[in-house]
């Protein structure tokens, strides 16, 4: 069953100054089970998309069907299947988090009861009673989470949930998602952290500019290209042999060597081969394709800000998200 | 759809935890009783000078229905307005409210409030009155008393319409409180400007400030008052005091609350969140 579909959806923001074309004719299908990742850079239109879905953006052309449904009646009773928290997690500050659960559980029409459970789910039965603005950013988090399940959802639309979270947090995060995953929730996940939508996600679609600029299931996307990185004290023979090398389907200068996109994949043939034109590797690195290489690709490498993000997190995962590299 | 009940007593959490609601409900309470009680020692100290009803209602409803629907003005715009601040406006959409709810829930901050802040007038002022040692008349409410108080519902309704109005299209409490008291200046002024000209004299008593000071006016409810002022003007040479038919200032004052929440509506159904 398709959960989301949007047809040519726009949203443009007008002021005297300037027009700004925050989503240009966003197509998108989700289907139930899947965790998809709605990838892009800040500013790339994520939020604006997911606040047309979720009624507090009113879209300026195209339309959007949430479990089929697309009248405003019928779109108010359809959000009642969905869990969304957007950007920061949205409370009131001077209410106790079990206040402010008891809120949204009367928004939701949804027993009180359910409000103990999500705590619970999320590990902050214990602090229920103290106060969100004395809670941390992880534990806001959270309690946003907690929020979103409130009345069981069957879509939870999350953006960002990652903002500003140190690794254990990013962590616990991850864990909450897969478990609703498991339990069979359709995710629907906005991120600008390439490598955190990788680990979590079945599908994706990559937003630039307010354009999707492909989408489809992570797997597809990535690929299974194997680039290796070759080293050699002498540059010019690697070159000349690299240049005779069948298996390559290509070959350019990088990370202080040579990057070969294998057709195969197979180092031991491409060492063979060098070793036989008497070069001897000082480095041979696998390197599998992440989806920040296939991110840089399709986006033609100008989204720097990201990739940043993308290392640094990956850094602060010791490496867990990084793109792969192990040595051959 | 959440149901209005439930709506009603998320509102009533929200009010009932927020530290600025009672500290405006204590500054507002302070004066009321202080006064209330000065007067019942004033009448111990110089029984010649009664505090009763009905003649006291003029003297007990001065302080609050010139100063009070300020405090329901801002009050209204302190609970409202940093909804959109900490984006709970919008996470109470996304959570499934309609944007006309939302507003119906203001809605009804906004009558609570004024029941709250007329009947807490009323029944401390009044109260005190009653338990004072001095003897009531026969009739504890004229015609003309309850002409005052429900000109003072109406200064209440007003100022509280504004207040909703301002929070819905300023979305921040401390433009919105200033646009109100910035807002009753200003018209003082070009009410005095539009006075000067002949024409234009009778324009400034239709401006919503305007209103709301005759709603309050006890010259305008107890005709002896307007008799006994006019006749202090024409002594000092100045042109006698007129006012609009009552029932075109209680039909200004609906049609200017109703012209704010109209905006406010407006301003929360038309703009994204």
């Amino acid at each position: 069953m398709t959960v989301i579909e949007t047809d040519a959806l726009t949203k443009l923001y007008k002021s005297r100054r300037r027009e700004v074309l925050a989503v240009d004719h966003v197509d998108l299908s989700v289907e139930t089970g899947q965790v998809f990742g709605f990838l892009g850079p800040n500013g790339s239109g994520k939020t604006t998309t997911i606040g047309m879905l979720v009624g507090i953006v009113t879209p300026t052309a195209g339309s959007f069907r949430l479990f089929g449904a697309s009248s405003p009646r019928d779109l108010l009773a359809a959000r009642s299947r969905v869990g969304a928290t957007l950007e920061m997690p949205n409370f009131y500050p001077y209410l106790s988090g079990r206040d402010n659960l008891r809120i949204a559980a009367r928004v939701k029409s949804v027993d009180g009861r359910r409000i103990d459970e999500c705590l619970e789910l999320v590990g902050l039965a214990d602090r229920a009673k103290d106060r969100f603005r004395a809670y941390s950013l992880g534990m806001k988090q959270r309690l946003a989470l907690a929020a979103t399940m409130l009345n069981d959802p069957e879509l939870i639309v999350l953006d960002e949930p990652a903002n500003g979270l140190d690794p254990q947090g990013m962590r616990e995060i991850r864990q909450i998602i897969a478990l609703l995953a498991e339990r069979g929730r359709t995710i629907f996940l906005s991120s600008h952290l390439l490598w955190e939508v990788e680990r979590t996600c079945t599908h994706v679609a990559i937003v630039r500019k307010g354009r999707i600029v492909r989408s489809g299931a992570v797997s597809e996307i990535v690929g299974d290209k194997v680039t290796a990185l070759v080293r050699a004290d002498d540059d010019e023979a690697l070159r000349a042999a690299l240049a005779e090398y069948g298996g390559a389907e290509a070959v350019r200068p990088g990370d202080g060597g040579a990057l070969v996109d294998l057709k195969a994949g197979d180092l031991a043939d491409l060492n063979r081969h060098l070793a036989g034109r008497g070069v001897f590797v000082s480095h041979l690195v696998r390197r599998k394709q992440s989806l920040e290489d296939a991110f840089i690709d399709l986006t033609e490498g100008d989204f720097s800000s990201m990739t940043g993000i993308a290392s640094e997190a990956g850094t602060g995962q010791a490496g867990a998200g990084a793109p792969s590299e192990a040595q051959s | 759809m959440t149901g209005l009940a439930a709506i009603f007593r998320n509102e009533l959490l929200k009010a009932r935890k927020r530290r600025a609601f009672w500290v405006v409900l204590v500054i507002f309470l302070i004066p009321l009783v202080g006064e209330s009680f000065d007067r019942v020692r004033g009448e111990f100290a110089e029984p010649r000078l009664p505090f009763s009803l009905p003649d006291d209602w003029v003297r007990i409803l001065v302080y609050p229905s010139n100063i009070v629907p300020y405090f329901l003005g801002a009050l209204l715009i302190l609970l409202f307005a940093p909804e959109f601040q900490w984006r709970t406006a919008r996470q109470n959409i996304i959570d499934g409210m309609s944007k006309d709810r939302f507003y119906a829930g203001k809605l009804m901050v906004l009558a609570v409030l004024v029941a709250v802040f007329f009947s807490l007038s009323v029944a401390v002022g009044g109260g005190a009155a009653l338990f004072s040692p001095g003897d009531n008349g026969p009739d504890l409410l004229r015609s003309t008393d309850l002409s005052l108080l429900g000109g003072f519902a109406f200064a209440l309704l007003l100022f509280g319409s504004a207040g909703v109005m301002l929070a819905a299209t300023l979305r921040a409490s401390g433009p919105a409180v200033g646009v109100l008291f910035v807002y009753t200046l200003m018209e003082q002024f070009v009410g005095a400007v539009l006075r000067r000209f002949d024409s234009l004299q009778g324009v400034s008593d239709y401006l919503p400030f305007r209103t709301f000071r005759t709603a309050v006016d006890p010259r305008f409810h107890y005709p002896e008052s307007l008799a006994q002022a006019n006749a202090e003007r024409a002594q000092a040479g100045a042109p006698p005091l007129e006012y609009l038919d009552p029932s075109i200032v209680a039909a200004l004052a609906l049609s200017y609350a109703a012209l704010f929440l109209a905006i406010g509506y407006l301003a929360m159904r038309k703009r994204d969140l």
